[in-house]
């Protein structure tokens, strides 16, 4: 553990605890959940982007900076997620359980992205697994049960091939700690037991992160959670359980240049399939959450494939991807959820013109998705860029061209949305919608701000991640 | 002072579009504020003018990683294309303030309106290939919203269809971007200036910029946006900005910067033939007014691309000059056919009719704009026209040049037959009086414009000159 | 000051001040056209009389393309003509635009214009600068008809002309593109000094210039619009300005300027020219006979003359030459009068169909001294101006050794005259119609520019000798055409007999044709219905002729068709295809995400099987 960073881990956690002690007053539960993360949020900002760090770009920041972004990611999210939620979730449902569960599986995160060893990293993966198994049958009805089941089982073989690999690894390296580990890799040739190891933990990792053709589960867990739920998944949780590991082993073992090549040609093997799988799924797709989840897998593609090449470029653009990621994804589905509770229904084709009604909502899902697409020069231009330059750098054109001609199909996705929801004739749902208080549009404002200050302050963002990619991949 | 001034003819257009929504319902002040801005764009690149002529070079620098920096650059050919898009852009405006008034999402009109000349913009003015790519996109962002800026399904539509095209030719541009990327190892072009880069790439270049300006087999998202798209837009789109910033970064990369092969020009040359002769063919049979103008829009910028493909000085100065008196004249059309759209109620040109009689002006401005295109002296299209005719010839391939006669003389007669159709013609039940005096006015004064520069050819003409002469064209 | 641009911006200016002026003024709008041409006549004159050359250049549109003007010996003398004919055309349309509807304004302000833009036309020594004024010249046709609210359908005959003369005008544009390329210099006074030959490219642009010029000329393929407009009504004095008078003098001067000037033509093409030259001429001529409307027939006698010029440049020597341009200059004078003369009756009588005219001349004793006189040299008979053109040039023809083509002239001046005979004598002779009773002498404005004509045509035709010394002479010598000395004159000889004999011939056809019908404007409707002319009168009743209306019908609207099938083939393989197959794939694609439990299992283990087989696969770890 990164006791520097352990602050983050504790304190959402005891404000969960004491959360379940405030049954009677959802206010004060409101107030503590929100204020808390908002804290956290505020200090790692801080932490990152103080005047100092900016004007020496980033090179006096002390701590692992992958995990200080993820962090910052996992607050963001967080955050507003549960400022969504105070306004979403109406008083009966007994609104503490569900920041508790929140606050839980922020701690949980955060153990996952500054555990320093393999062991601590899957515990806390699999205490996450269990929070948003939870929190997706929230909402006690028989679609959120179903996905829920789904989660459940379809990673469960994750788990299990994670804990294989550990296990083995164990008997081989006789140690999970990175350092030890990434010594060991920098020492020489691995040994073939440890090969193995590693292919376990990475087949465990996608499956977790929803990998064509281990997706399955994914988009029915997103699209049965309760709506605030599925951008808590989309956004972040998925990610850090899935693809933040996959980046971490492929930052500790160096796949790419070690013997290990079949593991990171899998990857990107893997990676390419999902971009391409997702992306046509997504197509003809009558459900916008469900659209959405189709469509983050194939944006998951894109990290897959980045961190399978494993170049310091690559790595660098998966881990900016993967932020983006959280803040497109987050807005969308924080937006679906709006959606639905507004216009009643997430199917696309009951929903039309919702920019009259709802014109703050249209316009943050506008950017999300232009961004999703890759549009400069918002954020997510940028790391797909950086991906596609890092692709052809190693010569894997194919790759470069492919992952340039699915952002065509990802702009397809967004004129079909765009066409089907938020401009277009009225329809009888349209109709009803009004748009959210303030609160509420809060969140999706501000992860918008984010996605287009990124994308404009791009040279900040590289120079920071420069620094965190090089220092973790010595 | 002038790299301030050049920092405000990006910067000022952006701001504007910021801050327009912000006065959602004072309908007058928002029209007052965007023509305000556009004027002050187009006097601040106009005060350039002298010291670009002089041959300075006024560069502005953001550093970006990977080499990838913003780099601003106002020299003589820039200002010159930045110029034109202003001065459209303000007539449009003009003409805006009668015309889109009456419609919703007026703020948001004029806002991406905005955008669109802020991001042309900085699209005329980088000099870095990537930032050239980013300001396209941008502007293809632009394009799709005002293509839909009526909401009806046939509109979205047809914005879908303009986004989905220009993004396709996008991203096969960034493609070839990424090759020069790292066979030169950057993408500056006062560094690349004077290289040659793989045909492969080029090719990959050529198809964003086609798919941009329209040409032959991406020719169909043009005219669904021209029937979509509000008038004014189009005057933008299709007749000014839109078309016309392929044919920039054409004259940018392959004209002044980077040696094209001979292959590719030839190529060019000869897919254009093809998409004038096609399209001006396809402008003969149809009806709907706004698509035979995007029709004889793509043929006449073929015609420009074959002044650039030609690779001598004389066509290239040829395609300029057409640059500027085509924006001009196209623009006065796409008004003057949106007055008429709006007063007869159709697009239909076969149920308007005798409008010469109740609409004077606009049949005199609509006739004098369409000559210009005709190229018949003394508009000012006849001098482009004829030079780049001139270059044909030098470029000595009697096939092409036999195509490219072909090619005027449809764009003579379906012109001629959409004036008499539209304001000859015979009576129909509908005779509307002239529009409300502003649009009225643009169309004059675009009109106007196409006789002055006619007459006065002398100055853009020695202006283009000093162009060729400063820059320096490559002759194959 | 120089004092070539006053021809050229003097009407100009003029013009636009005439725009502005109200249309109500009464003498304003005629007083200033009359001054602006009469002062551009006279610079012409002082132009003329100089003996030096007078040049004027102004840069323009950058390279070699600068506004050079230079009055060389022919040059003057077709500016002399030009402006002298746009000074009676104002004159006369002074009176005549009192009588009709259409506006007076518009009218004067076509014809200021056209005035100057053919002043500059024949003034500019730069091929860009002529190119400049001669297309420009179309715009103001196009008004012209526009505006001369003659008949129904003016606004179509109008597109007519513009398309046929805008598309010639093309043509000769990339004519003038290649002949600068070639050349290596848009100058002409340059190019003079190294001619071009006619092969390879250049005979492409010769080709190219020589249909820009026909056009103009309203030569065969190109004449349509100008029959219709003569029979649709149009303004009168348009027609005997514009395609009557002034755009023979261009054409004329423009042909002589290509063929002679710039270029030096061979066998084939002189021959070429030849051939045309007659087939207008007698094709034209016997079009005009079938007619029984006095406008149209004097279009169709119009488009005949051209013929002539052509054949007399297109013998390239001298004597040829010589004649063409006489011709070239006694058609402005006689074609002018009588279109004059169709425009008095017509605005006495509000008519010109013949059938509805007759004994005019106790009416109008004046107008039928000038018809006479015009039709009578028109039709070459001796001693007027037309006889002693035709005299030169049918020597020139023989000097160049085409007997046939000496034959073809002087059947065309035979069908001339029994054409004009049967004009003459069914308007102004025959008994009189209710129509004729209205009728009156016109007004002074009107008399006296057709008198001037008519007295041209008989000094030009008695006192041949001063034209020839005076005008042709000199463009002779200025064009180094080595010759002996062109005669002009009365001189008995066998040329003079055997056109008294054609007289004859016409003469008996005339009387034979009117014993048979006893109606003088049927006088030639037995060779209407004679066995092999009758088809081809047929044909070219129902526009079999007209390229202008076959080309469009035949070819234009089906390549629109074509055209417009392919862009949408492309449409539909750009963007609806792509859409379509993205979609189905999608489809397919759903069948995997049914929702079931066990599908999704298989799928996962299937995945972990490959993926490990992939990565223990063959030498995936060493």
């Amino acid at each position: 553990m990164m006791t520097s960073l352990l602050a983050y881990l504790l304190i959402p956690l005891s404000s969960a605890v004491i959360i379940q002690f405030l049954k009677k007053n959802d206010k004060l539960a409101d107030i503590v959940s929100n204020v808390s993360l908002f804290a956290g949020l505020l200090n790692i900002s801080y932490l990152i982007f103080n005047p100092q760090n900016v004007r020496f770009s980033f090179a006096s920041i002390a701590d692992n900076g992958f995990s200080l972004i993820m962090v910052l990611a996992i607050y963001l999210i967080a955050f507003c997620v549960s400022l969504f939620s105070s306004g979403f979730i109406p008083r009966t449902k007994n609104k503490h359980n569900f920041y508790s569960l929140l606050l839980t599986g922020v701690a949980a995160m955060c153990g996952v992205v500054i555990s320093l060893d393999f062991f601590t990293l899957y515990i806390y993966a699999e205490a996450l697994a269990i929070v948003s198994l939870a929190m997706i049958c929230y909402e006690d009805n028989e679609r959120g049960a179903e996905g829920a089941v789904k989660y459940f089982f379809l990673t469960l073989p994750g788990s299990v091939f994670i804990l294989t690999g550990i296990s083995i690894l164990l008997f081989t390296a006789g140690t999970f700690n990175f350092l030890n580990l990434q010594s060991i890799a920098n020492s020489g040739p691995m040994s073939t037991a440890n090969m193995v190891a590693v292919a376990f933990l990475c087949i465990g990792f996608l499956i977790k992160a929803g990998i064509v053709p281990f997706h399955t589960w994914l988009i029915d867990a997103y699209q049965g959670a309760y709506s605030p739920v599925s951008a808590f998944l989309g956004g972040i949780a998925t990610k850090v359980s899935g693809a933040y590991a996959i980046i971490k082993i492929v930052m500790i073992f160096k796949l790419f240049e070690s013997t290990a090549g079949r593991i990171s040609e899998a990857l990107m093997l893997l990676g390419a399939i999902t971009i391409i799988w997702g992306a046509i799924a997504a197509i003809r797709q009558k459900n916008f959450k469900r659209m959405l989840a189709f469509s983050s897998i194939s944006q998951t593609g894109y990290i897959v494939l980045a961190s399978g090449l494993g170049t310091p470029l690559a790595v660098l653009g998966a881990i900016f991807h993967l932020f983006n990621q959280a803040t497109f994804k987050g807005t969308l589905f924080l937006n679906s959820a709006s959606i639905e509770k507004s216009a009643g229904t997430t199917n696309m084709h009951k929903l039309a013109n919702l920019e009259n009604s709802m014109p703050w909502t249209t316009w943050t899902s506008i950017i999300a998705l232009l961004a999703a697409a890759g549009l400069p020069p918002l954020s997510g231009f940028w790391s797909k860029l950086v991906i596609v330059l890092a692709l052809w750098e190693e010569g894997a054109k194919g790759y470069a061209f492919l992952s340039l001609f699915f952002m065509l199909v990802t702009f397809a996705h967004f004129a079909i949305i765009q066409k089907k929801i938020f401009f277009g004739k009225k329809a009888a749902d349209g109709e009803k919608s009004r748009e959210m208080p303030v609160f509420m549009l809060l969140p999706v404002v501000l992860l918008s701000m984010i996605i287009i200050l990124a994308g404009i302050f791009f040279p900040h963002v590289y120079s920071f991640l420069m620094q965190a990619v090089t220092r973790n991949m010595l | 002072m002038n790299l301030a001034i050049l920092k405000g003819a990006v910067f000022i257009p952006i701001v504007g579009a910021c801050l327009v929504p912000f006065l959602k319902n004072r309908r007058q002040l928002q029209n007052i504020c965007a023509l305000f801005l556009t004027f002050l764009t187009f006097v601040s690149i106009a005060a350039l003018i002298p010291s670009v002529l002089r041959g300075n070079v006024i560069t502005y620098t953001w550093p970006f990683p990977l080499d990838l920096n913003l780099v601003l650059s106002a020299d003589i050919l820039s200002v010159f294309i930045a110029e034109i898009f202003a001065f459209v852009t303000i007539i449009v405006f003009y003409y805006s303030g009668g015309y889109v008034s009456r419609y919703k999402y007026q703020s948001e009109y004029y806002s991406i309106s905005l955008l669109l000349l802020a991001s042309a913009m900085g699209l005329i003015f980088s000099m870095n290939l990537l930032w050239i790519y980013i300001f396209w996109e941008l502007l293809v962002l632009c394009a799709w919203k005002l293509t839909g800026f009526f909401r009806n399904a046939r509109d979205l539509s047809a914005a879908n269809k303009t986004i989905m095209l220009n993004v396709f030719g996008a991203v096969f541009m960034l493609m070839g971007l990424i090759m020069i990327y790292f066979d030169k190892g950057t993408l500056d072009l006062r560094i690349l200036r004077g290289e040659t880069i793989s045909t492969i790439s080029a090719f990959f270049i050529l198809v964003g910029i086609f798919a941009k300006s329209a040409i032959f087999p991406f020719s169909c998202w043009f005219l669904d946006a021209a029937a979509a798209a509000p008038s004014s837009s189009c005057a933008l789109l299709c007749a000014a900005i839109g078309a016309k910033a392929g044919v920039y970064v054409y004259a940018r990369i392959f004209g002044v910067s980077i040696i094209p092969s001979s292959f590719f020009s030839e190529t060019v040359v000869f897919v254009t033939a093809a998409s004038a002769v096609i399209s001006a063919g396809a402008a003969l049979i149809e009806t709907n007014i706004k698509k035979i103008l995007a029709y004889s829009a793509i043929s006449q910028v073929s015609f420009i691309f074959l002044g650039l493909a030609s690779g001598n000085s004389i066509a290239f100065i040829g395609a300029m000059l057409y640059t500027l008196m085509h924006s001009i004249a196209k623009a006065g059309m796409f008004l003057i056919a949106g007055t008429l759209e709006e007063k007869t109620q159709t697009a239909d040109i076969t149920r308007m009719g005798g409008l010469v009689r109740t609409m004077p002006i606009s049949a005199v401005s609509f006739g004098l704009c369409s000559l210009s295109v005709m190229a018949i002296p003394p508009l000012g299209g006849f001098f482009g026209k004829f030079m780049i005719f001139t270059g044909a010839t030098e470029y000595g391939n009697p096939w092409i040049l036999g195509i490219f006669l072909l090619a005027a003389i449809l764009t003579l007669l379906y012109l001629v037959r959409l004036f008499y159709l539209v304001f000859l013609g015979e009576k129909q039940e509908n005779m509307p009086k002239e529009g409300y005096s502003g649009m009225v006015l643009s169309g004059a004064v675009l009109a106007l414009t196409c006789m002055l520069l006619g007459l006065f050819v002398y100055y853009p003409a020695t202006y283009i000159q000093a162009i060729s002469s400063n820059l320096g064209v490559f002759i194959r | 000051m120089n004092i070539l641009l006053i021809p050229i911006f003097l009407p100009l200016f003029t013009a636009i001040f005439i725009l502005l002026v109200s249309e109500k003024t009464k003498y304003l709008k005629e007083v200033a056209a009359i001054m602006a041409s009469f002062i551009s006549f006279l610079s012409a004159l002082t132009i003329f009389l100089s003996s030096n050359i007078i040049a004027y250049s102004l840069p323009w549109a950058g390279y070699s393309f600068d506004f050079t003007l230079k009055a060389d010996v022919l040059g003057k003398l077709a500016l002399l003509f030009a402006t002298g004919v746009s000074f009676l055309a104002a004159f006369y349309a002074a009176g005549f635009m009192k009588k009709r509807t259409d506006s007076a304004k518009w009218f004067f302000f076509n014809l200021l214009f056209t005035g100057s833009f053919s002043s500059g036309a024949v003034l500019s020594d730069n091929l860009l600068t002529m190119l400049f004024f001669w297309e420009g010249l179309v715009i103001f046709l196009y008004t012209f008809l526009v505006f001369a609210k003659g008949g129904r359908n003016s606004g179509a005959i109008a597109m007519k002309a513009f398309i046929i003369n805008a598309v010639a005008n093309l043509c000769f544009l990339i004519g003038i593109t290649i002949t600068g390329f070639i050349a290596g210099s848009m100058n002409m006074t340059e190019i003079h000094a190294g001619k071009l030959a006619v092969s390879g490219w250049a005979f492409a642009a010769y080709l190219l210039l020589l249909i820009g010029i026909v056009s103009k000329i309203e030569g065969m393929p190109f004449h349509t619009w100008m029959t219709d407009a003569g029979a649709d009504g149009a303004n009168s004095t348009f027609l005997a300005y514009v395609p009557g008078a002034l755009d023979k003098i261009l054409g004329i001067y423009m042909l002589v300027r290509v063929s002679i000037y710039l270029y030096v033509l061979n066998g084939v093409v002189q021959a070429l020219i030849m051939t045309l030259g007659v087939v207008v001429l007698l094709f034209a001529a016997m079009m005009a006979l079938a007619q029984k409307n006095y406008k149209k027939l004097l279009a169709y006698i119009a488009v005949s003359q051209s013929g002539y010029a052509l054949l007399g440049v297109g013998t390239m020597n001298a004597t040829g030459i010589a004649g063409g341009l006489f011709y070239a200059l006694n058609n402005a004078i006689y074609l002018f009068a009588l279109f004059l003369t169709a425009g008095s009756v017509e605005s006495q009588s509000e008519t010109s169909n013949m059938a509805k005219l007759g004994g005019l001349w106790k009416r109008m004793p004046a107008t039928t001294l000038v018809f006479i006189i015009a039709a009578l040299s028109i039709s070459s008979v001796p001693p007027f101006n037309g006889f002693f053109s035709k005299e030169i040039l049918q020597r020139g023809i023989l000097e160049a050794g085409y007997p046939m083509f000496f034959a073809a002239v002087e059947l065309g001046s035979i069908i001339t005259l029994i054409a004009l005979l049967k004009l003459g004598h069914s308007v102004y002779f025959a008994k009189e119609t209710e129509t004729s009773l209205r009728c009156k002498e016109s007004g002074m404005f009107m008399i006296i520019p057709m008198f001037i004509a008519a007295i041209l045509c008989l000094f030009f035709g008695f006192g041949a000798k001063i034209p020839v010394e005076h005008f042709l002479e000199p463009v002779l010598r200025y064009l180094a055409l080595e010759h002996a000395r062109t005669i002009a004159g009365f001189q008995m000889g066998n040329l003079l007999l055997i056109s008294v004999a054609g007289i004859i011939v016409s003469i008996i056809s005339h009387v034979v044709g009117y014993g048979i019908t006893g109606k003088p404007y049927k006088a030639t409707d037995y060779l209407l219905y004679a066995p092999v002319l009758s088809k081809i009168y047929r044909m070219a009743e129902h526009k079999v002729f007209d390229p202008y209306e076959q080309i469009m019908k035949s070819s234009v609207w089906p390549l629109g068709q074509f055209f417009s099938k392919l862009d949408s083939l492309t449409d539909y393989l750009t963007f609806t295809l792509p859409s379509f197959v993205s979609n189905s794939l999608s489809k397919m694609s759903q069948k995997f995400h049914r929702g079931s439990y066990v599908l999704y299992m298989t799928i996962t283990i299937i995945g972990f099987l490959v993926y490990m087989a992939y990565v223990f696969s063959f030498g995936g770890i060493k």
